[in-house]
């Protein structure tokens, strides 16, 4: 899938809801394209929360994440409904 | 991430952009695969109203990948960093859409780059943007000073895109947003080491 590295990259570096939202049809070589990226770096920085959330444990967690919801053999749509419903299901709302 | 590339390689790679965008600050016309100046601000859709007025020769030199500011708005007075800034178009329409209450700070590796930056910066009479010599690696702003910071075809170019990207997110506001373009792989690189040296920094 384009962009999963920088995707992990992203998440491993801090940041949430890391995206790519699409290309731009820039093709800069044979093997590259221009691609719109977004991310947010998390609000919440309280210090108990840091305490409690090593950061490498966080970005493991959104690298893992950002892999799990990435485009493969389901769209990144198809999963997040798949999730919605199991965490309904299992009374944990998302 | 690893690049799979020696220490000769990387060193080899470093020269190479050096002496690119020495050249690109020269002009970059016929350096690059894809549409430059104002046929690629253009394409790429920037509101002709934020840039009509620029010099000429800023417009010119624009070598975006892509329109960072088509992934959200940027609000009056925000301060946003510009990674990668070049002779400064992003950095400078950022400053228009920030107004007067906000602030701008456009970053560059090449001397050449920040210089023209300036003069344009100069000839547009904007007072609320500073062009600096910096790496992307070790940005020259403080901790949690903006609440965007956009990029244009610059990470790709990056050694150390994990320390890059860590900077990035440092300088950010808790709830900040990193808005950028950049190239991104679409198909395998091939694996002859030389190809895979000169395509870094194509």
């Amino acid at each position: 899938m384009p962009g999963r590295d920088f995707l992990a990259l992203l998440a491993a570096a801090g940041f949430t809801l890391a995206t790519l939202t699409g290309f731009t049809g820039f093709k800069t070589s044979p093997y590259t394209e221009g691609a719109l990226f977004m991310a947010e770096k998390p609000a919440v920085t309280r210090q108990d929360d840091r305490d409690m959330t090593p950061p490498d444990a966080l970005a493991a967690f959104q690298v893992f994440s950002a892999q799990a919801f990435a485009a493969g053999a389901l769209d990144k749509k198809t999963k997040h409904l798949i999730a919605l419903g199991a965490s309904l299901a299992g009374a944990c709302e998302l | 991430m690893t690049t799979g590339l020696s220490e000769d390689q990387r060193r080899l790679v470093r020269e190479k952009i050096r002496e690119k965008y020495q050249q690109v600050a020269a002009s970059p016309a016929g350096r690059f695969k894809y549409p430059t100046g104002m046929a690629g601000i253009k394409a790429l859709g920037y509101a002709e109203g934020l840039w009509r007025d620029f010099p000429e020769a800023l417009l010119e030199s624009f070598c975006g990948v892509g329109n960072p500011f088509s992934l959200g708005d940027l609000r009056p007075g925000d301060k946003v960093v510009d990674v990668g800034c070049g002779a400064g178009f992003d950095a400078l329409v950022a400053t228009r859409l920030v107004g007067p209450g906000g602030e701008v700070v456009g970053i560059d590796l090449t001397p050449e780059m920040v210089a023209r930056a300036q003069t344009h910066q100069a000839a547009l009479g904007f007072t609320q943007v500073r062009f600096l010599e910096g790496e992307a690696e070790a940005l020259p702003v403080p901790d949690a000073w903006a609440d965007a910071v956009i990029s244009n075809g610059v990470f790709n170019l990056s050694l150390d895109k994990a320390k890059a990207l860590r900077e990035a997110c440092r300088v950010l506001k808790p709830g900040g947003r990193l808005l950028m373009a950049d190239m991104t792989l679409v198909q395998p690189l091939p694996e002859d080491q030389a190809a895979r040296v000169e395509n870094w920094y194509q």
